[in-house]
């Protein structure tokens, strides 16, 4: 399997444990944690370019799809593929998020035995759609 | 009655020009004829009084004649008595008057009974006249005595006794002829006067009917008035106090009336509003045509009279969200449309409310949710280390109970969507059997924890409907769900999936204790529960959405008693068919795939696009399908039985007729792609599991042109070659044909061909002559294939691209070498 670098942000400090755990069962996996939107483009800022970040939709301040454009806004992440991970998912609300940038959604409550696989599976789907 | 029953009788009632006209018409003429009958009538009794008039003229004029005579007898008698001349003065006047009136008397006979007398009276006076003048002369003469004597004879005297009875007798005659007329006359006033009083009585009759007739019309008029004021001011206003703003539209869509709701709710007076077009505030008829098109008014039919969720613009420009609903106003002066609209903008508030407090709901419960789920599930997993087993079955039960409130926050949320209407639903082709594949693999932990074993039994084939296979993944797995908790411990549950001609049927059977009488009504109704064995309880609002959710589908859920005991539920949703039916309108896509899973991905997507397709599962399949109909794309599997996928597309390129449709082939993995040069297949897919690449190449494939057929241009004096080389290639290529150079020239002036096919000997010259002629319309030489029964020599082989023998060449391989001729072509451009 190969090594995959993630950014992992959200506010909740109960599910950035369980999520670091989760991801923590892969061992491939190089996770960093940010609690907010600015210490997530911080972290980028300084040089840790993800290979796949996941998003906290609802966040104080700057939100999760705040957050994607501001990534996306910078060079050396305007690549990075985005999962949001939220409670809020309709059909509609998923559809919505597609259309913002983001490859996949992760609807809360999540299984944290499958996260990781399921994090690569949304990538492995993302790299095979050609560009337009 | 109907509106529009009550509209036609109305116009019924209509005024008729035609009928009144008649009436103006006939009583003038009526009256007319009248007068002059009555002047007629006037005129006669007239005459019938001149008569009597005239009768008392006749009368004096009898008595002035008898009296004339006696004066000329007078003046006779006095002349012979005294021979004084002067009495024979009034002699001849007398006798003048007399001889003029017999004259006139004569004249004037008309075979009455008075005149008849006329002639007796003209001889007795001439006789009597005779004798005056006759005893006059003798007097004269001096023979006064003869004179007298004849006096004396007294014939003189009869004579005007004669004549005295005479006109006698003509004045009695006379009178009594008057007296008759006078009565006649007196008579026939009497009835002209009758007939006059009588008509004068019409009359007054006439124009009494009229006065009443008038009166009744006004009455009529007023009462009208009365009623349509009283209507108009009823409904005016019920209009001005209702709190909905109320718009009539004419029929051309521009507003007639508003009340004052509409004022308030759009911000322009109704003088601001007047005339103008409806879509000044709200567009409710979008597009081209006339209004009543547009808004979809078909014989006296709205195709739409409730528009819900609308926006309307203000006169102060800000927007209003309204329920509009319209009504047909059917009145004489057209159809006009009743718009109300209804501010639903509270409405939208509270729903926002609403919607922003489920929102935190589903967020700020499931967020601690989250937590609890994720840390159970991650000390169950050891995560954490090690767990003694009885603290294992507590986080078991902890992490089953936080599952279950999930689930609850989940249908009320579902339940939440379903009553707003907000339950979306997606329309896109599934599979389902990979749908309760999945919901099978998805229960067996729930199912592990009463050791029930689920038996999933589903075609080996894609069942293919059109929906939503997320929601018919909820549904699925609630069956398995309720059916797990109903089933005792250690039984079997069987899931299955069968389909028929139209319809696929999902069922769940359970061996549990089914249910109970009391329950059957009320078991798909909110918030309703069971009695499961085990004592465990679901949110009560499963089968409540299940339900809402399969007939969303269009297709029905119910419940079943199990032969051998347990219930079975089951769902039916419509298929849209294995191999769906192939309408003529869309593109046609053969699936070469025996992998089930790989053809379901294929015709999913071939559904998706839009496509009819029909699925084969192997070489021989395929060409059958081939046999029967053309396919506007073909997906071909690269481990299609029996051929592989490679040689059957191989061979339908070069088949009779052969399949020019693109090919895409579908490889299980990456690998030897060497046919694929060799072939003309548009793409080559490595990864069959990936929809969104196979649905890139798919639409590629439709989205190049359909091949037209080739023109073949054959010059040959032979005419029976012409038309056997014709016969064989016409259902492939168009062939125009000429026996000469100067004919096939005029062709080339008016046809490009793809390919021209040339013999060598002609008539006039040789074939190769063409050749300087053979130039397409981008300048570039058109293909040309000999064929003759000539040899030739190279240098003329190589000016042509193809060389056949007619001796040698069958038909076959000259259809051979056209369509390679052809192909090599299009490989250049």
């Amino acid at each position: 399997m190969t090594s995959l670098s993630v950014l992992y942000v959200d506010d909740d400090a109960d599910i950035r444990t369980i999520v670091s755990l989760a991801l923590s069962l892969d061992p491939t996996i190089t996770l960093r944690v940010a609690t907010s939107g600015a210490e997530a483009l911080d972290v980028v800022a300084a040089g840790f370019v993800p290979d796949v970040a996941v998003l906290d939709v609802m966040m104080p301040g700057m939100d999760g799809l705040t957050l994607l454009d501001r990534l996306h806004a910078l060079p050396v992440a305007a690549k990075v593929p985005v999962i949001f991970m939220t409670a809020q998912a309709r059909q509609a609300d998923i559809a919505a998020y597609q259309a913002r940038g983001a490859i996949g959604v992760i609807v809360k409550p999540f299984d944290p035995i499958r996260l990781a696989a399921c994090v690569r599976e949304m990538l492995l789907k993302n790299r095979s759609v050609p560009s337009a | 009655m109907t509106q529009l029953e009550r509209r036609s009788a109305l116009s019924l009632k209509a005024p008729s020009l035609l009928r009144f006209s008649i009436v103006a018409l006939l009583v003038p003429l009526v009256l007319v004829a009248l007068l002059l009958w009555l002047r007629t009538e006037y005129d006669r009794s007239e005459q019938m009084r001149m008569q009597a008039a005239h009768s008392f003229d006749r009368r004096v004029d009898q008595i002035t004649l008898l009296s004339r005579l006696k004066d000329a007898e007078t003046a006779q008698r006095g002349f012979l008595l005294t021979g004084n001349p002067t009495f024979l003065r009034p002699y001849d006047p007398a006798k003048r008057a007399i001889q003029h009136q017999i004259a006139q008397g004569l004249a004037a006979q008309d075979g009455d009974v008075p005149h008849a007398y006329w002639p007796v009276v003209s001889r007795l006076a001439g006789t009597k006249l005779a004798e005056l003048d006759r005893t006059i002369a003798l007097y004269r003469a001096g023979d006064a005595v003869a004179a007298r004597g004849i006096v004396a004879q007294g014939s003189g005297k009869r004579l005007m006794d004669q004549l005295r009875d005479v006109v006698g007798h003509m004045i009695s005659a006379e009178q009594m002829r008057s007296e008759q007329s006078r009565a006649a006359y007196g008579a026939y006033n009497a009835q002209l006067q009758n007939v006059a009083f009588a008509t004068v009585v019409a009359l007054v009759l006439v124009v009494l009917a009229g006065l009443t007739f008038l009166w009744r019309s006004r009455r009529q008029r007023h009462a009208s008035l009365v009623e349509a004021f009283e209507a108009a001011e009823r409904h005016a206003t019920i209009l001005d106090s209702t709190i909905d703003a109320i718009l009539i539209l004419n029929p051309s869509g521009t507003v007639e009336t508003m009340n004052a709701a509409a004022t308030r709710m759009l911000g322009y007076t109704p003088a601001e509003l007047a005339r103008r077009d409806i879509a000044t505030v709200i567009d409710l008829a979008p597009g081209d045509g006339s209004f009543h098109k547009r808004i979809g008014l078909v014989d006296g039919q709205l195709r739409r009279s409730f528009l819900p969720d609308q926006t309307i613009r203000r006169g102060d420009g800000r927007d209003v969200a309204v329920d509009v609903a319209i009504g047909v106003m059917f009145v004489p002066s057209g159809d006009h449309l009743v718009v109300s609209l209804r501010d639903i903008s509270e409405r939208k508030r509270l729903e926002r409310i609403k919607d922003d407090l489920m929102s935190t709901v589903s967020h700020e419960l499931r967020t601690p949710l989250t937590s609890i789920v994720g840390s159970l599930g991650l000390l169950r997993a050891g995560a954490a280390g090690a767990i003694p087993a009885d603290a294992g079955r507590l986080i078991e039960i902890a992490e089953n109970n936080s599952r279950r409130l999930i689930r609850l926050i989940n249908d009320m949320l579902d339940i939440d969507r379903i009553q707003s209407g907000k339950l979306d639903i997606a329309r896109t082709p599934a599979n389902l059997a990979s749908v309760i594949e999945q919901a099978c693999v998805g229960s067996e932990g729930l199912a592990a924890t009463k050791q029930i074993v689920l038996n999933c039994s589903k075609p080996k084939r894609p069942v293919m409907i059109r929906g939503d296979a997320d929601r018919l993944l909820q549904v699925t797995t609630n069956l398995l769900s309720n059916a797990i908790r109903a089933a005792p411990s250690g039984s079997i549950i069987d899931l299955g999936l069968t389909d028929d001609d139209d319809r696929a049927v999902v069922s769940v059977e359970d061996r549990g204790p089914g249910i109970p009488a009391g329950f059957r009504d009320r078991i798909f109704g909110r918030f309703e529960r069971g009695d499961p064995a085990d004592g465990s309880v679901g949110t009560g609002l499963g089968l409540a959405i299940s339900r809402e959710i399969v007939t969303r589908h269009g297709g029905t859920i119910w419940f079943e008693d199990r032969a051998g005991g347990g219930t079975r539920f089951a769902f039916a949703v419509a298929l849209i068919g294995a191999s769906q039916p192939i309408d003529a309108s869309a593109p046609a896509v053969l699936i070469c795939e025996a992998n089930e899973t790989v053809a379901g991905e294929l015709i999913a997507i071939a559904a998706a696009e839009g496509c009819g397709y029909e699925l084969a599962r192997s070489s021989n399949e395929a060409r059958a399908a081939l046999a029967r109909r053309a396919f506007t794309v073909l997906l071909v599997g690269l481990t299609l039985p029996e051929e592989g996928g490679l040689a059957f597309a191989q061979g339908a390129r070069d088949g009779d007729p052969p399949v020019d449709a693109p090919i895409i082939i579908v490889a299980a993995a990456s690998g030897d792609d060497n046919g694929r040069s060799a072939l003309d297949v548009v793409d080559w897919i490595e990864k069959p599991g990936d929809p969104a690449r196979l649905s890139v190449a798919l639409r590629t494939a439709l989205s190049r042109k359909a091949s037209r057929k080739p023109v073949i241009l054959h010059l040959d004096d032979d005419r029976d070659l012409l038309e056997v080389v014709a016969a064989a290639i016409e259902p492939e290529a168009q062939m125009v044909s000429a026996t000469d150079l100067p004919s096939a020239r005029a062709l080339l002036q008016r046809v490009s061909p793809d390919v021209a096919i040339l013999d060598l000997k002609l008539a006039d010259g040789s074939g190769l002559d063409l050749i300087p002629f053979l130039i397409d319309e981008d300048g570039l030489a058109i293909p040309t294939i000999i064929y003759s029964a000539q040899d030739i020599t190279s240098d003329m082989a190589r000016k042509v691209d193809a060389v056949l023998v007619k001796a040698r060449g069958s038909m076959p391989d000259l259809k051979a070498t056209i369509r390679r001729v052809i192909r090599s072509r299009d490989d250049t451009a």
